[in-house]
């Protein structure tokens, strides 16, 4: 979510979703360059987690996806 | 059960000071409880710490899981109603702890409800996907300069660069008596460094959630990774999460409690606030410096000021914001809603 705020940055004017429920990517956290945010996250996890894995981590072991979109 | 609980805890000298900083040794207990399997002494955990945080979306929805988890399917049923109905979902189809309510027909109307409720927007773009499993990423830095991508792994502490042309390589490693979860990152470009979060995690290979806490900053010179700065703190604190560069030099770490490694300072301290943001995660500054942004989960968006420690929670932020990203040229927040979702 993009929040703008108001001049004395006390409070919230606008907020614009820029993306929600997309089942291809869990995101974590992004960086800004110019005027596009690229975020990372987890793709969706394996039905099983993989023997090397404790299985309650299954629900983190997605593929890392990368993702770019508009802050406009 | 949402995950978020064990990082995010404060010193359990605060719980005397402030219900929610109770609360939050309350929930600690709850994850240790749920790890032990001891899914009675969770549910009771939770209980007290829902009665001194009412407000707190994760508490509820893992008191649900409680009480799913030792027979208690109506009261589950009206928690997580009460979070759908306020559009709020940790993933309740597919968390294995509510299992015992997917024969209800209440808990396939509660779906059925969910699924009606959330409207799919999408702008962006698929840059890149690694095929490897359980790198567990968590922070993203991007130099500018070089166009060059960083990213962490929570699993093994491993840093990854991505090229301009889009090639992956192992760029260094977060440790301290051992490896730590790669978390925030951020490019510093005025001191040629890459500023990584390392903290022992639940997600770590070989976490040992008994040991005395491992957290500290690092800094990792941009171009050959060598690492050039390590600030650790205090083995008391069970957490840090992200970090931001100031205009200052300032460098603020978020995490169970804020630090700083003042410009020209060889050394972390905690920042001190009024009032206690009862731990933090995303963080960011303000264009002109003089205003420190964090998520705390249990108050929402904190708006800092740095002169002062003075903060004031942003009016009309949802308190179930999770991360926060970064802040532009402009006076705008990026606000993620992450896995772990809403609450502490």
């Amino acid at each position: 979510m993009r929040m703008s705020l108001n001049e004395d940055l006390t409070a919230v004017t606008d907020v614009r979703v820029i993306e929600f429920a997309n089942d291809a990517i869990t995101p974590t956290t992004g960086a800004i360059v110019g005027s596009e945010i690229h975020y990372v996250g987890q793709g969706p996890a394996p039905e099983t987690a993989p023997s090397q894995f404790p299985a309650g981590l299954r629900q983190f072991l997605g593929k890392v996806v990368i993702m770019t979109a508009p802050l406009n | 059960m949402t995950l978020a609980a064990c990082l995010m805890t404060v010193e359990p000298a605060l719980a005397q000071q402030h219900p929610v900083a109770e609360a939050q040794i309350h929930q600690r207990d709850a994850a240790q409880s749920y790890r032990d399997g001891d899914f009675e002494g969770f549910t009771r955990s939770l209980e007290t710490a829902l009665e001194l945080n009412p407000a707190s979306f994760a508490t509820r929805y893992n008191l649900a899981c409680g009480y799913a988890l030792t027979g208690r399917t109506t009261e589950s049923l009206d928690l997580l109603e009460k979070l759908i109905r306020a559009k709020v979902d940790f993933g309740i189809t597919r968390d294995p702890d509510l299992t015992s309510l997917h024969d209800t027909d209440r808990f396939r109307e509660l779906v059925t409800l969910l699924e009606s409720s959330i409207v799919p927007v999408s702008n962006s773009s698929a840059r890149m996907t690694i095929d490897q499993l359980g790198l567990i990423p968590e922070g993203i830095a991007i130099d500018e300069e070089t166009n060059r991508m960083f990213f962490g792994s929570m699993r093994d502490g491993n840093i990854f660069v991505v090229d301009s042309q889009g090639m992956m390589s192992k760029f260094a490693v977060v440790r301290h008596d051992g490896k730590l979860a790669a978390i925030g990152l951020t490019v510093d470009n005025a001191r040629h460094l890459l500023w990584s979060i390392g903290t022992a995690f639940f997600q770590m290979e070989d976490f040992d959630a008994e040991a005395p806490g491992r957290a500290g900053v690092f800094g990792f010179d941009l171009t050959t990774g060598e690492l050039k700065h390590e600030y650790m703190a205090d083995s008391s604190v069970q957490g840090l999460n992200d970090v931001v560069v100031a205009p200052s030099g300032d460098v603020f770490v978020s995490g169970a409690v804020l630090h700083v490694v003042r410009a020209g300072s060889d050394e972390m301290v905690p920042f001190t606030t009024t009032p206690d943001p009862f731990g933090s995660n995303g963080i960011t500054t303000d264009p002109a410096g003089k205003t420190l942004f964090v998520s705390s989960y249990p108050v929402g968006i904190a708006a800092i000021d740095i002169a002062s420690g003075a903060f004031s929670t942003l009016r009309r932020t949802y308190r179930f914001t999770g991360l926060m990203a970064c802040i532009g040229t402009k006076a705008i927040l990026l606000v993620f809603r992450t896995a772990f979702g809403p609450g502490d």
